[in-house]
Formats: structure tokens, C-alpha cells, sequence
């Protein structure tokens, strides 16, 4: 049998009743027995100023319009963001397919051709179709009679060139008497008579002039023949020229017809057109590759470095798409400069590396072109090079592949310069509000190219409609992770465990991935006890569970709690001491845990030593609350005087950074004890925060930090006089542990409120704190008063300290001789 | 016993061409047969005799002019003839036949004439017919067709004839059937089909041709050809695509302008047939 004692009736008006511990939420909310009744939600809720802004980043046209989506992990934030874009994307027309193909004048410099949606595809067939064809219809052209008979002639007119004016010349030597024979190497000449060879003999013997006649008959034929060797190669080049031209000819009476075929059919689109009279005059002067090669000549090229020639012809579509696509939405898991930008791809051939435009891959940018691009802002800040180069990308306006081997300067080897593909897209950076600001503070380029900002809500207003919404989307994902049905009692404390992890009972957490997780977990218990619906207790033994997976050291300081290592008093009264409270976080889990706060004051310059501050222990906020606190007191207390006080306040046991100001409530109360020689209660704890004017301040934590101090009390045995006392706008925020408000339902457990710090040490000592009266004096044996008195005491035995000091220092300089 | 006496079959080399051709040629002729090989190379006295005039010049390809002295002559004849021995006893080692190699000094047509005289089958390599390419035998070559020897086969280097059509004309007067059987033959060395083009309308030629067709081949054809002249024989091997003509010597002037003709305006290789040489 459990005995509640009467509580103070001074503390009455201060008490938290116990429905204000926790907003349940009511199953009959929802009109669904089991999740499985109920249609997926497909909507976002309690989100309108984020999708207000994405509405109109998503349709205002001009640069810069890109948006950066300001929401944590976990909050459904791409699914958000995807669901938003595909609602939107009929709006814009599909976007062009863009491929590239070699650029015949140069090939180091691809060009880039935009076709109409789902033309990519069709015209690298058609290609292709045109290349066979050409394979066909080239050599067929060139095995054919008219062709061989036409060579026959172009070498027979100019062998019969070549045998006429050689006959000639034996038609002239013969004529001047003289013999013209082939040797080896060449022609011989030789003077004749009689038909025959004259010898050297019968050549002496001839008149001098005869002689002269017949040696300059030999110098004129043999320059004839000269020249006309001479000639011969301006001729072969001529019958090569002629052969070369026929062999022109010939080719494009077989490539004539088909290109003009494929150029009726791309008619409307001149860069198509540009490129096919382009290939055309390329495959005239490459005909021999369209030709059946000998084996050998196989082999050759197949150890050949060289690209073999008819992929100059080939089509590398970098974008395709269909015609009655909308506009893409693509989200690039990995951002790196090569995923976003495309790449040039190298093979490695005999130890070179090689690459023509068909290894031309495309990047998200490409894919994205006409539509939208979804990046998380973390992994694209930390991808090398990626940021800036985006940044390039949606400055120009276009995207210019570069490769960051080349931008390092890491490989030399032949590489290529592929023709920019102009940009028309959204990009939308998804990323945590941090980042956001520190771009927009040290990235000056930010705002120009991410001018708007959506702003997604971590939390939403715990409405009627928002927690029917909030049914349906839990619904939804009960049945997109293909989990048991849940019942609606389920879904109702799912539902509290989103207020209460946000610690706020008004408000429900839109960090979807823990709860996504929760719902899975619950399932989990479920199936474990064989349940085919997943129930309230399924959903309380997946959160029990959780906690009790993360809580060895909240059990061992416990522990040490209750050992009295760590000295938490639970009962009696202290003079200057008092229990605070604190919450220690450990990665997703926190909890609250008691501290003793004490302090000391004795007669001083108005000084309050923060020791935590003294020893390098306490944070920048804390100190300030100590600040506040000291003058707090300095304003509160005969401020017609100074403050003649020395006071120091401690975190006993405290080994760790101490940082926040949600002890100065409890720092105050600790110190208005000491002063005021008034013991405080330590069956209760005290959490809050003060401003000058001694109004207590709402802090975080506070459920945590009521059931730290629940389960230390509860350990000890719950008398019904212990509690906590929290800030009264903190009421909003309880959310509390089903075990503390049934406690507290029975009397067991309170939780009492303050408003000011008069309150909480009323509350705290059982004295009332008074208030100034027509005198303008607190009321006797108040604590102020008490406080206040002490003060003054102080003030005059320094005055009087002050006094006798300064005349036992004139005493000492009259007796040196000095004048006063 | 005495031993049967070999067929021979001699080669004139050109120098100035290779001889795969002629090579793989001989080869499949002379396959299932014994046969020796003798290989001809000949050193053209006229050229020896412009040498030995001091008054003598030579013009070679590259326009240059320069004495023509009998050294020079001497020694670019040696190497020109030992270039063509190694090569022919190449040729007849991987044939797997005996043969001889002659060099002879002389007049050109006159002494292959007499060295191919008792041979069953002259074969005359000729430089390919491509542009560039020169014949050291220049046109002087097809002045062997007026010669009497039993059959003379032009072979073109670079033109194989091998699957082509072997085209054989069928005139009145001629022998048919030994014309025939030089045809046939070079067919099967070639695996190619055999068409015999009747230029007549002699009912003793049409006889003879029927019977030529007893029994039957799949791959013999008989078709008519308007006229016996260079160019109509040239077109109908051209448009056959033919890849030798055979032919029945006749007049020897006609024949070596025959010869010259079709070997300048088709790529075929080319087989003129003694007729008087059937006896033998």
C-alpha cells in the first residue's frame, strides 16, 4: 500500500497536473481500424512555404533560378523533392536528344547535334543503315565493268603516252642514224650504219664534221629521251589525278543517292544536314575503306593504332530520349566532376591510350538537360573539382566536358574537345541549412545561381488535420516498406513518439527516416509474436527496446547514483545545495541525469565565481547565465548599495564540459539559500533558465531531464514528495515516459512549474520568496528578505572593514611623515 | 629399261617482274604429271653490242644520261640473272620437280625459241600491268607467238587467274580438239570453268565443238562470238571475266599482234596452241 502524503498546500498552484504530462493522441482520430484501409498518401503536408518556394523556383524562367532545399537527413527530403518535380515535369516540353559525331575538319574537336526528342536513337541507326549500305553499294560500285574498263583506260592512254612519244623517239633516232635499246636500268643510244652498230673504228674513220653530226645526233636524242623520263611522272601523277577523280566520281555515284535519302529525311534540321555533306566528302576520299580487305591488310590494322575509319561514321548518342517523354529527373548519387560533367573514356591499346568521340560518356548535366537535376549540396561540396566546375557549367550555360586527369596535368596522351551542349535546367541542391548559410556567406557565386530557397520544416503543428495527415503518410509508409498493417492505436503512439522526439507535444517531427525505422522495428516485434497486425504494444516494445539498446551508461551513472559515488541527495534540506538537471546525448539517444549545484557567499566586491568557468570546464553560454544571475541579484537586492558579496557556484562532481544556461534557475536558487541561511528541499530538482528580471525561460530536454530525475527518486522509493520543477512555458513541451505520469497520477511523482524565480524558491525552500511591501522592504522572514538583510550585513562590515583599514593607513603614513 | 623421258616445261623469266604467278600456275599444270622444269634467263646481245660502242649512251628511268660501258652492262646482266635463278629454283624446289637453270646470251626471241624448242609448254612471265611496272623484254616478247613452238602461256605477274573463266576460241579450220585439250587442262590447274567461244558458223567447227561435250561437264560452256578480231575477243573476256584466253596459232604475224593486243587490253593470262604440234 502506497501512502501519499498530503502535498504542500503552498505548492498547489505550481503543480503540473498529470494530463498536462503528456498529449496523447486519440485512435479515434483516424476512421481506419488498420493501416490497409487506408489509400496512399501521395501529398506533402504542413510544408507549404518550402513547396511555395519550390513552385516558384521551379517556374520562374532566367538564370540563376536553380533552388537549394534547406532540410536534415532523414526528413523524406528527396522523396519530397522527386514527388514535387514528377507533378511538375508535364509542364516542360521533353528536351532534345544531343549525340555527338566526328568532326571531319577536326577530329580532336567533336561536334554536338541536337535532334528532336527520340532522334537520337533513330538517326545512329540510320547511320548505320547507311554505312552498310555504303559497304554494299561502294565496292559494288567499284566491281563493276564500267569502273575496270575506265581504269583500263586511263593506264592504257597513258601507257600508249608513255609507248607513243617513246616511239617517237625511236622513230627520230632511227632517222638519225641511230639505235635505241632497253638496258636493265634504262635506254641504250648508239650510232648505226648500214643498220648495224658502228663501231669505234669505223666512227674514226668518218670526216670530222660527219662526226660532229653524229655526235650531236646522239646528244638530241638522248636529251629527247631525257625529257621524256622526265615527264613521266608529271604523267603518272596526271593518270593518278584522273584515277583519283574517277574513283571520286565512282564513289558518289554510289554514296549520291542514299545521303540525299538521309538528308530529305533530317531536311529540317541543318546541322544533320551540315554533318551528312560533311561524311559525304569524307567517304569520297575514303572509299578504299568501304572496300573488302585482303587479309593481310586485316591483320595490319588490327595491330594498328589508328581508329579504323568507319567509326568516323558511327553516331554517339549522349541523350536519348522518347518524344513523349517529359522533362528527365535525375538524381546523381555521386557527384564527382566526371558523373556530372561526362567524361572522354581512353582505351589502352599496345600500352597507348586512345579515344575518338564514340568514347564521349555523358554526365548527369546531359541526362538532366531540358529537365532537372537533383544533387545532395554535402557530397557535391566534397567531390573534387565538381562544385566549381558546376558552378562553371551553370554560369555558361553550358556544359563543356573536362577531365580532371587533364586538369591536373596527370596524362598527356591525345584527348579530345567535345563541342559544349547549351544548358537548360533546374539544378536543385538538397542540404542542411548549415551548409547553405556558409555558402551563402563564403561562396560569393551562391546567390547568383542558387537564388531560391526552399525551407523544409523539421517539425509541424500538431493539428487535428495534420495528425489524420499524419496517419496517412505513416500508412503510406507502412505499406511502401511492405510492413504488417498497423492498428490505428499503433499508428496513435507512433504518432505521440513523434512529438516526444522532438520534445514538444505540440508539434510532430518530420525526421521520417527514424520513424520509417520505428515502424519497421515494430513490425519486427510483431512478426516475433506472431501477430499478423502490428499493435500499441509493439510499437511501445520497439521504443523500449531501442533505449534499452543505447542506455548502458545511463544505467551505470545510475548506478553510481545509487552507490553514492555520485552524491544526489533525495531527501532532507541543504543549505546553498540543490539538484539540477542535465541531459547527456549519445550519437541518437539522450537522457536526463541529476546534479548537485551548491554554492557559497561570504563578504566580497560583488564578484560570482562560475568555477566551472574558472577551471576551463563551463561553455560561453553558461557563463553568461552566470552573468545574468549575478546581475540578477545586483538589481534585485538593495541596489542603493553596492553588492558586497563573494559567491562561488560549483557543478559537484561535475568532470566534463558543463554548457548551457538551463541551470541558472537552479544556480540562483542554490545561492539565494546560501545567502538567505534557508535550507532547500532535495527530494525535488530544478531545471530552467533566468533573465535579469528573475523570469525563468523555457530549456531543452525537459522530458529527459524529469525522468532522469524520476528514476533516481524511483530507485530510492517514491514517498510522493519528490518532483521537478520546470519552467512554465516548458508545459508544452511534456511528453513524458508512461511510467512518470502514472506516477505521477498516483501523487507519487510532481512536476510543478514556475514562472519566476521567486516561485521556484518558494516552491524549492517552503518559504515564501515576498515581495517588496509599501516600505519598500521585503516582508519579514521571506527569503528575500533574509537575503536582502544578509547583503547588507555584508555591506556594512566592508564599509566598516573599508573604514578601519583606510584609518590604520593614514596612522602609518603620519608616522613615515607624510601628510594625509 | 629405259627410262621414259621427262615433259618439259620452260620457264622464261623476266627479270623485272616477281613470278608468284607463274609459280602457283606451273604448280597446278604440272600436278599428277613428271615433268622437269628448265628455267631461261637471256642476256639480249643487241644490248651487249650497244655497250661495246664508245660512242654508246644510257638514259636511265630517273632521266639521267651516262656512258654505257661493257662493264656496267656486264654486271647489272649478273645480278639481273642471278636475282632470276634464285628465284626460279625457289619456284621449282617448292614444286618438287628436277630442274635446270640456263642463262643464254643472245638474241632474245631467237634463244628462248631455241631452248623452249622441245619442250611441251613455254611459259613467259611477264611484268604485271601496272603502272610504273617496265618489262625488260619490252615489246620485242611477243614476237615468240610467230614462232612454231607447241604451246606458249603469257602469264601476267599480279593477275591471278585462278576460279576466273578460261575462254577458248573455236574458228573454222583450226583444231579444235587439241586446242581443247591445252584448254581443259589449264581449267583444271586454274579450278575454273571452261567457255569455248564459236566464232563459225562451219558446221565441221560446230561438229567438232559438240563433241566436245561428250559426256558432259557441269562447268563447260559453248557460246557464240560475233567476230575473231584483238578488240571483240578482248570485250567478251572482259566481260567474262575471264581470267586466261586460249587461242589457236595461226598466222604468225596476226598471232603476235593478237598476242600483243590482248595482253595490252585485258588482264588475262594468255595460251596460244601450235596446231601443227599435235603430231607430236
Amino acid at each position: 500500500m502506497i501512502i501519499v502524503p498530503e502535498p504542500d498546500s503552498s505548492l498547489d498552484h505550481a503543480l503540473v497536473s498529470p494530463p498536462q504530462l503528456y498529449q496523447h493522441c486519440d485512435p479515434a482520430t483516424f476512421t481506419f481500424q488498420t493501416t490497409e484501409e487506408v489509400a496512399d498518401f501521395d501529398g506533402t503536408f504542413g510544408q507549404q512555404r518550402a513547396l511555395d518556394a519550390m513552385e516558384f523556383g521551379v517556374g520562374m524562367r532566367g538564370s540563376g533560378y536553380n533552388l537549394f532545399v534547406l532540410a536534415n537527413p532523414g526528413s523524406h527530403r528527396h522523396r519530397i523533392v522527386r514527388d514535387f518535380l514528377e507533378s511538375h515535369r508535364a509542364r516542360r516540353e521533353a528536351p532534345s536528344d544531343w549525340v555527338y559525331v566526328n568532326n571531319f575538319a577536326d577530329e580532336r574537336k567533336p561536334l554536338a547535334i541536337e535532334l528532336a526528342p527520340g532522334a537520337g536513337s533513330r538517326f545512329r541507326h540510320d547511320m548505320e543503315q547507311l554505312v552498310e549500305e555504303l559497304q554494299a553499294a561502294i565496292p559494288a560500285a567499284f566491281e563493276g565493268e564500267r569502273y575496270r574498263n575506265r581504269i583500263l583506260e586511263i593506264n592504257q592512254e597513258f601507257e600508249e603516252r608513255v609507248q607513243s612519244r617513246l616511239e617517237d623517239i625511236e622513230q627520230q633516232a632511227r632517222e638519225e642514224g641511230l639505235s635505241l635499246v632497253p638496258t636493265p636500268q634504262g635506254f641504250a643510244i648508239a650510232p648505226l650504219r648500214n643498220g648495224k652498230l658502228l663501231s669505234d673504228d669505223q666512227f674514226e674513220q668518218m670526216p670530222e664534221d660527219e662526226q660532229q653530226r653524229t655526235r650531236e645526233a646522239v646528244s638530241r636524242i638522248t636529251d629527247k629521251l631525257r625529257r621524256h623520263l622526265e615527264e613521266v611522272p608529271q604523267w603518272h601523277k596526271e593518270r593518278h589525278e584522273q584515277i583519283k577523280a574517277f574513283n571520286r566520281e565512282v564513289t558518289d555515284s554510289a554514296v549520291r543517292g542514299p545521303v540525299a535519302r538521309l538528308k530529305e529525311r533530317y531536311r529540317e534540321n541543318d546541322e544533320v544536314c551540315d554533318y551528312l555533306d560533311a561524311m559525304r566528302e569524307d567517304v569520297l576520299g575514303n572509299a578504299r575503306e568501304f572496300l573488302p580487305k585482303p587479309e593481310q591488310e586485316k591483320e595490319k590494322a588490327a595491330l594498328s593504332l589508328e581508329v579504323p575509319v568507319l567509326r568516323r561514321y558511327m553516331v554517339n548518342v549522349v541523350v536519348d530520349g522518347k518524344a513523349d517523354q517529359a522533362a528527365p529527373i535525375i538524381y546523381e548519387n555521386k557527384p564527382s566532376l566526371q558523373n556530372l560533367l561526362g567524361r572522354v573514356e581512353h582505351v589502352s591499346q599496345f600500352g597507348a591510350l586512345i579515344t575518338d568521340f564514340t568514347m564521349i560518356r555523358p554526365g548527369a548535366l546531359h541526362r538532366a538537360n531540358g529537365g532537372y537535376l537533383i544533387l545532395d549540396a554535402d557530397r557535391l561540396l566534397t567531390e573534387p573539382y565538381a562544385w566549381s566546375a558546376l558552378k562553371r557549367v551553370l554560369d555558361a550555360r553550358e556544359i563543356r566536358i573536362e577531365s580532371m586527369a587533364e586538369l591536373l596535368s596527370l596524362i598527356s596522351t591525345v584527348s579530345l574537345e567535345p563541342e559544349a551542349v547549351p544548358l537548360d535546367l533546374k539544378v536543385i541542391l538538397i542540404g542542411e541549412r548549415l551548409i547553405y548559410h556558409l555558402l551563402c556567406i563564403y561562396d560569393s557565386d551562391f546567390g547568383d545561381l542558387f537564388k531560391v530557397a526552399a525551407d523544409f520544416e523539421d517539425r509541424i503543428e500538431r493539428s487535428p488535420e495534420n495528425t489524420r495527415l499524419y496517419g496517412r503518410l505513416l500508412a503510406s509508409l507502412v505499406r511502401r516498406e511492405s510492413l504488417r498493417p498497423f492498428s490505428r492505436e499503433a499508428v496513435a503512439r507512433v504518432i505521440e513518439h513523434s512529438a516526444r522526439v522532438i520534445g514538444d507535444a505540440e508539434k510532430l517531427t518530420m525526421k521520417l527516416r527514424d520513424t520509417t525505422d520505428l515502424l519497421r522495428e515494430a513490425d519486427y516485434w510483431a512478426g516475433r509474436d506472431g501477430d499478423e497486425t502490428v499493435a500499441r504494444e509493439h510499437i511501445q516494445k520497439a521504443i523500449d527496446t531501442r533505449i534499452r539498446r543505447s542506455d548502458r551508461l545511463r544505467d551505470e551513472l545510475q548506478d553510481e547514483t545509487l552507490r553514492n559515488d555520485i552524491l544526489i541527495d533525495t531527501s532532507g534540506e541543504q543549505v546553498g545545495q540543490v539538484n539540477g538537471l542535465s541531459v547527456l546525448t549519445l550519437g541518437d539517444f539522450a537522457f536526463g541525469r541529476p546534479a548537485r549545484i551548491t554554492a557559497t557567499a561570504r563578504i566580497g566586491e560583488g564578484k560570482i565565481v562560475d568555477i566551472e568557468r574558472e577551471a576551463e570546464l563551463g561553455g560561453r553560454i553558461h557563463s553568461k547565465a552566470v552573468m545574468i544571475v549575478s546581475s540578477y541579484l545586483a538589481a534585485k537586492y538593495v541596489p542603493s548599495i553596492p553588492l558586497s558579496l563573494h559567491a562561488s557556484l560549483v557543478f559537484e562532481q561535475s568532470y566534463g564540459g558543463i554548457e548551457g544556461d538551463s541551470a541558472s534557475v537552479a544556480e540562483t536558487c542554490a545561492l539565494l539559500s546560501s545567502l538567505a541561511n534557508v535550507p532547500i528541499r532535495q527530494n525535488l530538482a530544478v531545471t530552467g533558465s533566468i533573465n535579469q528580471h528573475g523570469k525563468v525561460q523555457v530549456i531543452g530536454g525537459v522530458n529527459e531531464k524529469i525522468e532522469g530525475f524520476f528514476d533516481v527518486c524511483k530507485a530510492r522509493g517514491l514517498d510522493g514528495s519528490h518532483g521537478v520543477l520546470v519552467p512554465r512555458d516548458n508545459i508544452k513541451h511534456l511528453m513524458l515516459r508512461q511510467d512518470v505520469v502514472k506516477a505521477a497520477d498516483q501523487g507519487r511523482f510532481h512536476v510543478y512549474s514556475a514562472a519566476t524565480v521567486d516561485e521556484a524558491i518558494t516552491l524549492l525552500t517552503g518559504r515564501p520568496a515576498g515581495g517588496r511591501e509599501g516600505d519598500g522592504k521585503f516582508p519579514d522572514n521571506t527569503v528575500n528578505r533574509l537575503v536582502e538583510d544578509r547583503l547588507v550585513e555584508f555591506a556594512r562590515s566592508r564599509k566598516k572593514f573599508g573604514t578601519s583599514r583606510k584609518r590604520a593607513n593614514d596612522q602609518e603614513n603620519t608616522r613615515h611623515g607624510d601628510s594625509p | 629399261m629405259k627410262s621414259r623421258r621427262l615433259a618439259r616445261i620452260v620457264i622464261a623469266l623476266d627479270p623485272s617482274a616477281p613470278s608468284y604467278t607463274v609459280q602457283r600456275l606451273v604448280k597446278e599444270l604440272a600436278a599428277g604429271e613428271r615433268y622437269e622444269l628448265l628455267g631461261v634467263f637471256i642476256e639480249d646481245s643487241r644490248v651487249l653490242e650497244h655497250a661495246r660502242s664508245s660512242l654508246a649512251t644510257e638514259v636511265i628511268l630517273s632521266g639521267t644520261s651516262r656512258a654505257l660501258t661493257v662493264s656496267t652492262l656486264e654486271r647489272q646482266i649478273r645480278v639481273s640473272s642471278e636475282h632470276v635463278r634464285r628465284q626460279f629454283e625457289t619456284i621449282a624446289r617448292e614444286l618438287g620437280l628436277p630442274h635446270h637453270f640456263r642463262s643464254r646470251r643472245g638474241e632474245v626471241i631467237e634463244q628462248i625459241e631455241q631452248t623452249a624448242r622441245n619442250s611441251e609448254l613455254l611459259v613467259v612471265s611477264l611484268a604485271p600491268q601496272a603502272v610504273g611496272s617496265r618489262s625488260w623484254w619490252g615489246a620485242a616478247i611477243y614476237e615468240l607467238a610467230g614462232s612454231q613452238l607447241p604451246a606458249i602461256l603469257f602469264v601476267r605477274d599480279r593477275e591471278p587467274a585462278e576460279g576466273r573463266p578460261v575462254l577458248m576460241l573455236a574458228d573454222a579450220g583450226e583444231d579444235v580438239h587439241h586446242t581443247f585439250r591445252h584448254a581443259r587442262r589449264l581449267a583444271r590447274a586454274l579450278d575454273s570453268p571452261l567457255t569455248v567461244a564459236v566464232v563459225s558458223d562451219d558446221p565441221e567447227t560446230q561438229r567438232q565443238v559438240d563433241s566436245l561435250l561428250v559426256p558432259p561437264e557441269a562447268n563447260w560452256t559453248v557460246v557464240g562470238l560475233r567476230e575473231r578480231n584483238s578488240s571483240a575477243i578482248a570485250d567478251f573476256a572482259r566481260s567474262q571475266r575471264a581470267g586466261a584466253v586460249v587461242l589457236t596459232a595461226d598466222d604468225p604475224t596476226r598471232d603476235v599482234d593478237q598476242v600483243r593486243e590482248l595482253l595490252r587490253t585485258t588482264r588475262c593470262a594468255l595460251m596460244l596452241v601450235n596446231p601443227h604440234s599435235a603430231e607430236t
